[in-house]
């Protein structure tokens, strides 16, 4: 009996440090406009000698309509683009998306390995603890504005 | 109720590795491997012989890379800081199969970010072809219609050679990076007994 309640208590500890990790990863802000929240948001820190970036967010829809997010913008990139990164058999394939359904009443998650705004062409590079602020052009919801942490994911 | 499933397994494994350390010795991959010379970000031709004595972790792949590439190397940043003592007794190498974009200095500016002591290479698209090649490494450069001109696509693996410079396996890091700190352990422990 003793070695299962060792391991039993190991379990409930690991369980306790992986939700703290999760609720430690979201320390951005909220925004919402149109019925259409955003959350979790965060840029990814890069090389300063890097050209590029993705943020990554959760877009949550209260509205009883089909949205769309038609382009997003930043002052901190010349240019930003919805991608989304497909594993197809052993290669992985970034693919451009035109506009990224945001289903009624639903959710979208933009993450890594998944979909991300890529910032193309960084003036200059955001440095680590700063913030972006990005704007999104949304079909029905409006131009909500969210303002994003630059951080390291945890793990590196 | 998957949950308690999963959580013991999790304990399973956790406590299989520290009680019950025997490791099984890992394999020789028969297909793949061999050695090769880049230009480096060291400023010079980086050749993998020089690395003998040495765990080399090599990773391929291209510094416009938003979202694949940074995440493998930060990943292999904190599995190297994890090291601790040992970590100079690794090298981890990232070979750049886009020349036209990565120099050498772009490379060591890159690298500096995850861990100044990683290496990056690279060569002429024939050179890094090959070593590709020798690696079992597939990348094919695509116009995506993106205002950050061409991407690539490109298999993610990160290769795992041992002090011989043998390729021993290699490991997928989108489902973590135990796998593959368990492989470096296990062949610095047998480096240190030799
Ligand atoms: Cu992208």
């Amino acid at each position: 009996m003793k070695p299962l309640l060792g391991l039993l208590s190991i379990c409930v500890l690991a369980l306790v440090f992986v939700s703290v990790d999760v609720l430690d990863a979201d320390n951005s802000t909220s925004v919402s406009s149109g019925g259409i929240s955003v959350q979790q948001g965060w840029v990814r820190a890069v090389p300063w000698v890097a050209k590029n970036t993705a943020a990554y967010m959760t877009i949550i829809s209260s509205r009883t309509d089909n949205d769309q997010l038609l382009s997003a913008s930043t002052p901190v990139a010349e240019s930003v683009e919805v991608h989304r990164i497909v594993k197809t058999g052993r290669m992985m394939e970034m693919q451009r998306v035109d506009d990224l359904e945001i289903p009624a009443a639903g959710e979208v998650e933009l993450k890594p390995g998944g979909y991300h705004l890529m910032l193309i062409g960084l003036k200059p590079v955001p440095a680590e603890g700063e913030t972006v602020s990005l704007t999104l052009h949304f079909k029905a919801a409006g131009a909500p504005v969210v303002d994003l942490p630059v951080r390291r994911p945890a793990g590196y | 109720m998957l949950w308690p499933i999963l959580g013991l397994l999790y304990c399973y494994l956790l406590v299989g590795q520290s009680a019950w350390g025997q490791q099984e010795p890992l394999p020789y991959d028969q297909t793949f491997g061999g050695d090769f010379a880049l230009q480096s970000s060291l400023g010079r031709t980086l050749s993998l012989q020089e690395l003998r004595g040495k765990v080399v972790v090599l990773t391929f792949g291209y510094t416009s890379c938003p979202d694949i590439c940074p995440i493998t190397l930060g990943q292999l940043g904190s599995v190297y800081k994890g090291l601790g003592d040992s970590a100079s007794e690794v090298q981890v190498l990232f070979v750049s199969f886009d020349p036209s974009r990565d120099s050498s200095e772009q490379l060591k500016h890159y690298m500096d970010f995850f861990d100044s002591s990683f290496i990056g290479l690279t060569g002429t698209d024939e050179q890094v072809e090959k070593v590709a090649d020798q690696y079992g490494v597939f990348y094919l450069r695509r116009d995506i219609g993106s205002a950050a001109g061409y991407t690539f696509n490109h298999t993610s693996y990160v290769y795992l050679i041992d002090q011989a410079g043998k390729l021993r396996t290699f490991y997928d890091l989108n489902e973590g990076s135990q796998g593959l700190i368990t492989g470096v352990k296990s062949l610095l422990q047998v480096g240190a007994a030799q």
